[in-house]
């Protein structure tokens, strides 16, 4: 299993490289290596502390209506996901994701 | 309520093989339910809560609130027509979806659609029902209600209620046990007549030899049962009294059962002493039957002669309210 280089930005604008495997999910790997705050309601969809700014290059994936719909109410920007809802792929690799703050 | 614990309570009855069917059952009446109440109920062995909005509607959920696991029935109060947890005041609606969190940004929208499962409440003739599905299928029939009063209108003469120590499912049977009818109940004559299943419904219109103050009188027992928790039988004769009984499990080994007895209004002061005296051996009829039931054992292959009544075919048609995976709608 190859291993994934990303780097994660955290709400204070340091940025941190991580690598991690593929089907890593983004939140669980931020909460553990950048910012334990995030993820509280632990991948439910019902708290929006783990949203993130995709850079170029990789949009995530597929979209549920439960994240549009929270995507929608935390009116977040063109490109913002939710971390828990993304797990990382070989075609992620390079790409900055950003902790957008409250 | 009498409760009557068997002598042999030790033994096995053959009860824990035996599931919950599904179907709507009887959990309370309306009364004890008022506007703003919430209760806790325990039936099928578990509990839910039920409450009353301001709108006069029953909703009905599961116990525990999703959130952090306080219990629903616990310190809540129903705000509109919303139960507020008492623990983090999250607010939940009918549908077990969340309208309020006093402390955060806004309602998620997964959680605002429902996150707490809700059981189907109705409320018919006097009575609160909820569905019971252990896989929380959807209803596949509606609550039956009392047949139209031929002249003048229903009057609730008489409720009773016992809690029995026997499975569900034996408490209906004893309607298709014809041989009992005798020894049990002194009946003269074992009843005679049309015994119908079809889909969810239990029909029996037997001719019948009826105990009377006059001594035996014959006449026309219409027994009506819709899904498992729900029989109205009419007795028609030189009067007409309507029993709707409804059986409730509690868990697999005991039963609550509930009666309404129903007479027509204005009646003549001999047809009261005749509906009297029709209520009062109905009510024998069933203490007698009480006792045997509360030690019985379900014998899953019994010892049939003739005589004995469609014991078999009821069983069959029962097995439908056991068969969970099935999606088969209304019929």
């Amino acid at each position: 299993m190859s291993d994934i280089s990303l780097t994660i930005i955290d709400k204070a604008g340091t940025a941190h490289a991580l690598t991690a495997g593929s089907g890593q999910n983004l939140m669980h790997l931020m909460r553990e290596h950048v910012d334990m705050t995030i993820g509280t309601c632990g991948g439910e969809i019902s708290c929006g502390t783990c949203l993130v700014q995709l850079g170029d290059g990789w949009a995530g994936g597929s979209v549920s209506v439960d994240e549009q719909d929270m995507l929608e109410a935390l009116d977040a920007a063109p490109g913002c996901r939710l971390a828990c809802q993304l797990s990382l792929e070989p075609t992620a690799a390079g790409i900055t994701a950003t902790i957008v703050a409250d | 309520m009498d409760k009557t614990f068997p002598e042999s309570a030790t033994l096995d009855r053959g009860y824990d093989k035996i599931p919950l069917p599904f179907g709507w059952f009887a959990v309370a009446a309306s009364e004890e339910i008022t506007v703003g109440d919430r209760k806790t109920f325990r039936y099928f062995g578990t509990e839910f809560v039920i409450w009353r909005g301001e709108d006069g509607q029953l909703r009905a959920v599961d116990p525990f609130c999703p959130h952090l696991g306080a219990h629903l029935g616990v310190a809540s109060e129903v705000v509109g027509n919303d139960l507020r947890c008492a623990f983090h005041h999250w607010t939940y609606n009918g549908e077990g979806g969340v309208t309020e969190i006093p402390y955060t940004r806004f309602v998620p929208p997964k959680l605002k659609r429902s996150c707490l499962p809700a059981w189907p409440a109705a409320e018919v003739d006097g009575l609160v029902y909820v569905w019971y599905h252990p896989n929380k299928g959807a209803p596949k029939w509606e609550v039956m209600a009392l047949p139209p009063c031929p002249e003048g209108e229903w009057v609730e003469e008489e409720r009773h209620e016992w809690s029995v120590n026997i499975h569900v499912q034996e408490i209906t049977e004893n309607g298709q046990d014809h041989a009992h009818f005798a020894s049990v109940h002194g009946v003269p004559g074992a009843p005679s007549g049309e015994f119908r299943l079809d889909g969810w419904v239990r029909r029996n219109i037997v001719e019948a030899t009826m105990n009377t103050p006059r001594g035996p009188m014959h006449g026309k027992i219409d027994n009506f049962a819709t899904g498992p928790g729900q029989t109205i039988t009419q007795f028609i004769d030189v009067t007409h009294v309507v029993l709707l009984q409804t059986v409730t499990p509690i868990d697999r080994e005991n039963t609550h059962i509930r009666w309404k007895l129903y007479r027509q209004s204005n009646l003549s002061d001999g047809k009261m002493r005749v509906n009297q005296a029709r209520m009062r051996d109905l009510v024998k009829q069933i203490v007698q039957d009480i006792p045997i039931w509360n030690a019985k054992r379900y014998v899953p292959n019994p010892l049939l002669v003739e005589g004995d009544g469609p014991l078999l075919a009821y069983r069959q048609q029962y097995a439908r309210f056991y068969d969970f995976e099935s999606d088969a709608a209304a019929e």
